[in-house]
């Protein structure tokens, strides 16, 4: 039996991981990937001390952080329930390469982030994997000399324009609103990107395609015109949706699936925390998740050691 | 023989070619990105787009699936 599980191997299980570690009590931290989507999220340019890094550099640092204080992350562990047993711990249920596994603690903290939201329009099932694609960082080299198109309107998006400008003979970035949000310097260095067009009011209907991706249809939201570009490639950005589905009902979430916490990263359960973008913080930042995390391992140590008083 | 299809920036790649690297397992890389002929190759196989696709003995994987490889490549489980 642990004292503490955390579940996910991002930045705010690492934060938990490393705080839990410094501290003199039993716990593990399980999770399907180490990384996450901080692994996917290419250049990094406002994480404290580091100027200029990127999503595989920065996994890097939290696995070698987590190594110095000898925690090995458990991977592979998809979990898939969490109880309550009659002594009050949790037993959280999961598999492991594919075989059924539990384990056992006093108190758990849920960081177990989020993933990309689907467009649900014809064709994005049908060419996922083929042109279509939910990752720039992990498909967009494929893509030189080729047409590709950006579907979003966060920073998610830009940097994906940003990205396919260097790579693609030419990009177009398709937005619903009438312009882009989010973080300005991004937006600005979008808008620099000479191979770009930018598509605002342009809500996507349909991917079009044969074997594979051939373009993208979308209707001017103010002249309801339908229009198509022709395109091999499209990147997916339209936001995220928390992997929150696994807790159990009695832990509050929000209309969007987020974990509400208060403060100190408590649930509506006691002794189960919750950390990151899988929270219902208002910004999903890789910063505040790491913050995230060292306020939920504090609490849940307070919370355990007031257990055994 | 194993073949990673794979780009430079993949943070997948990167993760499926050091888990080739822990376990010893010899492999030729081609940089999809550059060798339009390797990526002809890849779509061939695969039927799709996306990196990595590790290639063992002819089996095509898609993506960094470390049960798949460990399976294909007889490797004992991390303990972890």
């Amino acid at each position: 039996m642990d004292d503490v599980v955390v579940i996910g191997g991002s930045a705010a299980g690492t934060a938990a991981g490393i705080y839990l570690a410094r501290r003199n009590i039993e716990f593990r931290v399980i999770s399907i990937d180490f990384g996450g989507e901080v692994l996917l999220s290419g250049d990094i340019q406002n994480w404290p001390g580091i100027p200029e890094t990127n999503g595989m550099e920065l996994t890097e640092k939290f696995r070698e952080h987590l190594a110095y204080y000898k925690v090995a992350p458990e991977l592979d562990v998809a979990v898939t329930g969490i109880k309550k047993n009659p002594e009050g711990r949790f037993i959280i249920e999961a598999f492991k390469n594919g075989e059924s596994v539990s384990y056992d603690a006093k108190a758990v903290i849920i960081a177990t982030g989020s993933h990309p939201r689907e467009l649900h329009v014809p064709g994005e099932k049908e060419f996922r994997g083929k042109g279509l694609s939910y990752c720039t960082v992990c498909d967009g080299p494929l893509f030189g000399k080729k047409t590709v198109v950006t579907i979003g309107g966060g920073d998610a998006a830009s940097e994906s324009g940003i990205m396919l400008n260097d790579i693609a003979e030419k990009a177009y970035v398709i937005t619903k609103n009438p312009y882009m949000k989010g973080d300005p310097s991004l937006i600005s260095r979008l808008h620099a990107c000479l191979k770009v067009t930018l598509i605002t009011n342009g809500m996507t209907k349909r991917i079009l395609g044969n074997q594979f991706v051939t373009g993208v249809e979308y209707e001017d939201v103010v002249t309801k015109e339908i229009k198509t570009i022709e395109a091999q490639g499209v990147f997916v950005h339209i936001g995220m949706i928390p992997n929150s589905g696994f807790v159990p009902p009695g832990v509050e979430r929000n209309q969007y699936g987020e974990i509400v916490v208060d403060k100190n990263c408590e649930t509506s359960v006691k002794g189960i925390f919750a950390a990151g973008d899988v929270t219902d913080t208002r910004f999903k930042q890789i910063g505040i998740a790491v913050g995230q995390g060292i306020t939920a391992a504090l609490a849940a140590v307070t919370y355990v050691n007031k257990l055994g008083a | 023989m194993v073949k990673v299809y794979s780009t430079p920036v993949c943070p997948y790649c990167k993760l499926a070619k050091e888990f080739l690297l822990q376990h010893n397992v010899r492999f030729e890389e081609v940089d999809v990105s550059k060798d339009e002929a390797a990526l002809r190759e890849m779509v061939e196989k695969t039927g799709q787009l996306g990196v990595p696709v590790i290639d063992i003995d002819g089996t095509a994987i898609v993506g960094f699936n470390r049960k798949k490889l460990t399976e294909l490549l007889d490797i004992t489980p991390d303990s972890n």
